[in-house]
């Protein structure tokens, strides 16, 4: 298990905005991944790659923020893709039936040539 | 049937018990469930007492709530027993889950989802507040 905390820290990749983040998404820690998506989409920003590889939990909390913000840009025409999501975390999104609706990638290069 | 073995877990009703329980609750199954198994049994608790601190204790971090174990040779049971206002989970209707991704929905999940997980007992503690009895059948792993 990670710590009480999850960092969301902003990179690129062939000019595509990633969102890195690392820790577990409880309800604890969901308002940070709110907050990290919200400002960006309140900005103009519609096209989301979240790198998942350091995340090792998530609970509805979690995923909660990820559909809305899923359905509110998609809604303008973008699109949130996840990338190196873990088993464990993958099986918690069938659980919520979330991967019916998430795209998941292996890599982050594979999730920017879906974009 | 007595257990083999018993830990006991009291936290204060603040989202940053979340991730020792987590913790504490991984230790206690050890590596009697695979890695997925077990943290379907983590997250199914960790909703369950995030609604409770969140919904029973409505954010207040003055009330308790106790996290029992016991493992049986058939079982793990987790007993979640807290002091806040008698609420049945068990009454929940399950939502539509097509309904709740389409239209965007960021809450409501975590009682059906620990209800699919675990088998769950609810009782009115005759002291006031909750027990809310969350089993694991052994069996059970895939």
């Amino acid at each position: 298990m990670g710590d009480a905390n999850l960092s969301v820290e902003e990179s690129n990749f062939e000019g595509k905005s990633v969102l890195v983040l690392t820790g577990d998404i409880d309800a604890k820690t969901a308002p940070v991944l709110k907050e990290a998506l919200e400002k960006r989409i309140a900005a103009g920003q519609t096209v989301f790659i979240l790198n998942f590889s350091g995340v090792s939990y998530i609970s509805s909390a979690g995923i909660g923020v990820l559909n809305a913000a899923l359905t509110l840009v998609k809604g303008k025409g973008g699109d949130i893709v996840l990338a190196g999501v873990s088993p464990v975390v993958r099986d918690t999104m069938e659980v919520m039936y979330f991967t019916k609706k998430i795209r998941l990638y292996k890599s982050v290069p594979d999730a920017a040539k879906s974009l | 049937m007595i257990p083999q073995k018993e830990t006991r877990l009291r936290v204060q009703s603040n989202l940053d018990a979340l991730t020792p329980l987590r913790s504490t609750i991984s230790a206690f199954i050890g590596n009697q469930l695979s890695d997925i198994e077990k943290n379907r049994v983590i997250l199914a608790v960790d909703e369950a007492v995030s609604n409770i601190i969140i919904h029973g204790y409505k954010g207040s971090p003055e009330g308790e709530i106790e996290l029992i174990m016991q493992e049986t040779p058939e079982q793990f049971k987790f007993i979640l027993c807290d002091a806040a206002e008698p609420y049945n989970p068990l009454t929940v209707p399950d939502p539509d889950l097509d309904a709740y991704h389409e239209e965007g929905r960021d809450g409501g999940l975590g009682v059906n989802i620990y209800r699919r997980i675990l088998k769950v007992v609810y009782e009115k503690a005759e002291e006031g507040g909750n027990r809310l009895i969350m089993i694991r059948e052994k069996g059970d792993d895939k």
